[in-house]
């Protein structure tokens, strides 16, 4: 009963770090950068997620994560999930053939994954939306792609730190996976 | 135990997970107010960008007086103090100067016109840039309503699509899924005004032998219900005319920069107003007044 407590109380405290990471980027980098596209820092709590959870807590967390993230947008609930579910995957079959523990991993990953996230979101709208993008907007994304990964450290340590805090377990950072 | 190897335990596991963003995929997104099982999410997204919004004023304003006190600390370091505190209100004062000016114009706007205008302010952007919305700082208890138009004195700027309590979102005129009905206004051709990127639009649907040349303006028709007749949207930047079309392709920029505004107007009543009442009539406008397809789209209403 306890361990269920402290995972909905981590859970809860998940929702209120994704809101404020979100919140960075639509808010506060909006009125102090205006047009400047900001991090896609909620991004990165995906990513966590995906290496660092057992598959079904952290799909389940991920969807709950991306209802989170679905106010602070117009992107469609189903097409969200289905672009977390999708980078979810690739993220799982990368991870299960090249992985090592750390921060850096972390970093390099963020990388790969803000840059993934781009190509899956532009090949998922040119395939299901009514209106598929009509403006690549090239520089924007490479500039969302350089400047994301600059947040994955603290977003590590912060989850890390939440994890001790809330009596998670992580994975043991091996690559091992189970459900 | 792999996850890749897969047993009749997995399957059912997986059946779930997958089943989940297909169920809930419809692109057929409606204007709503939200629904009781988002409130709290929609709750904790609001009140996260109006604390953001907050802080960002607060840095803002803290910035721009210190960045002017080092200013006059270079031009008058003999001056004292006291002189230096003085110019760094006088500096402040000037800011507050021209955000009167700017509301007292929004104020005199909305004097001079019979729209019933709700003022608000932007707190917030989209999380995607694929998308071009905005946050505004006015929701359900301030009797917004999906639907509505939203513009400043230059010209529209988008519509209401989602009302929480105490904000609300909109959908700017250069989203992908935003279409207003727009007429041009020098010749009176009509057309369908869609979002193409964060700082264009196009104009679509407009016959082939419409009168239509660079530089025109685009005024909003009031057929959608949801704009006065007579707004301003954009300006015509590039006709181009395809061999194998029955239509126009014509591209349009915003006369407001819908990224750029910080304060602006909810209209709660645009059946009742037309901004054109004076306007001059021209003979020759009659000829373009039916679109291609007015049926191809519902108007204002997002896809």
């Amino acid at each position: 009963m306890k361990k269920v407590g402290y995972f909905v109380f981590h859970a809860l405290g998940l929702l209120i770090l994704v809101a404020l990471a979100t919140g960075f980027q639509t808010s506060l980098w909006a009125q102090l950068f205006g047009t400047l596209p900001g991090p896609l820092i909620w991004i990165l709590f995906f990513l966590y997620l995906a290496l660092y959870r057992r598959p079904m807590e952290a799909i389940g967390l991920s969807y709950l994560c991306a209802a989170q993230v679905y106010f602070f947008g117009w992107i469609p609930f189903g097409f969200l999930l289905f672009n977390v579910l999708i980078l979810y995957i690739i993220v799982y079959f990368v991870k299960e053939r090249i992985f090592w523990p750390g921060h850096r991993y972390f970093i390099t990953a963020s990388f790969l994954v803000t840059l993934l996230y781009q190509l899956i979101y532009i090949l998922n709208s040119w395939l299901f939306e009514l209106v598929p993008i009509r403006d690549l907007m090239f520089f924007e994304r490479l500039f969302q792609v350089i400047i994301t990964p600059l947040f994955a450290s603290p977003v590590y340590y912060t989850l890390k730190f939440w994890e001790r805090l809330t009596h998670q377990t992580p994975l043991i950072e091996s690559g091992e996976l189970e459900i | 135990m792999n996850f890749t190897n897969l047993d009749i335990r997995k399957i059912l596991l997986l059946i779930p997970i997958f089943s989940l963003p297909l169920i809930t995929i419809n692109m057929q997104q409606r204007p709503h107010p939200s629904e009781w099982y988002g409130q709290p999410l929609a709750l904790l997204a609001s009140n996260t960008q109006i604390i953001y919004s907050w802080f960002s004023d607060e840095v803002r304003s803290t910035t721009s007086l210190y960045l002017n006190l080092l200013n006059i600390k270079r031009e008058n370091r003999e001056l004292k103090a006291q002189n230096s505190e003085l110019k760094a209100q006088l500096a402040a004062m000037t800011e507050l100067k021209l955000e009167n000016e700017r509301l007292n114009q929004l104020f005199a706007f909305k004097q001079k016109n019979k729209m019933d205008l709700l003022a608000a302010k932007v707190i917030g952007r989209d999380l995607s840039s694929d998308h071009a919305t905005i946050m505004i700082d006015r929701g359900r208890n301030d009797g917004i309503k999906p639907m509505q138009a939203v513009m400043t004195i230059e010209g529209a700027v988008g519509y209401v699509f989602r009302v929480d309590a105490g904000t609300s979102r909109i959908m700017l005129i250069t989203d992908r899924y935003s279409v207003i009905d727009g007429i041009v206004q020098r010749s009176r051709a009509r057309g369908l005004v869609e979002g193409k990127s964060f700082d264009a639009c196009l104009l679509k649907y407009v016959n082939k032998s419409a009168d239509v040349v660079n530089g025109d303006l685009i005024v909003t028709s009031g057929l959608d219900g949801i704009f006065p007749k007579g707004l301003p949207i954009a300006t015509v930047e590039l006709v181009n005319k395809k061999p194998y079309t029955v239509t126009l392709d014509v591209e349009l920029k915003p006369v407001v920069n819908p990224n750029k505004v910080e304060e602006l107007f909810i209209v709660r009543n645009p059946n009742q107003i037309d901004l054109e009442e004076n306007r001059p009539i021209n003979p020759t406008s009659l000829n373009d007044l039916t679109p291609i397809s007015s049926q191809a789209h519902t108007s204002g209403e997002t896809r």
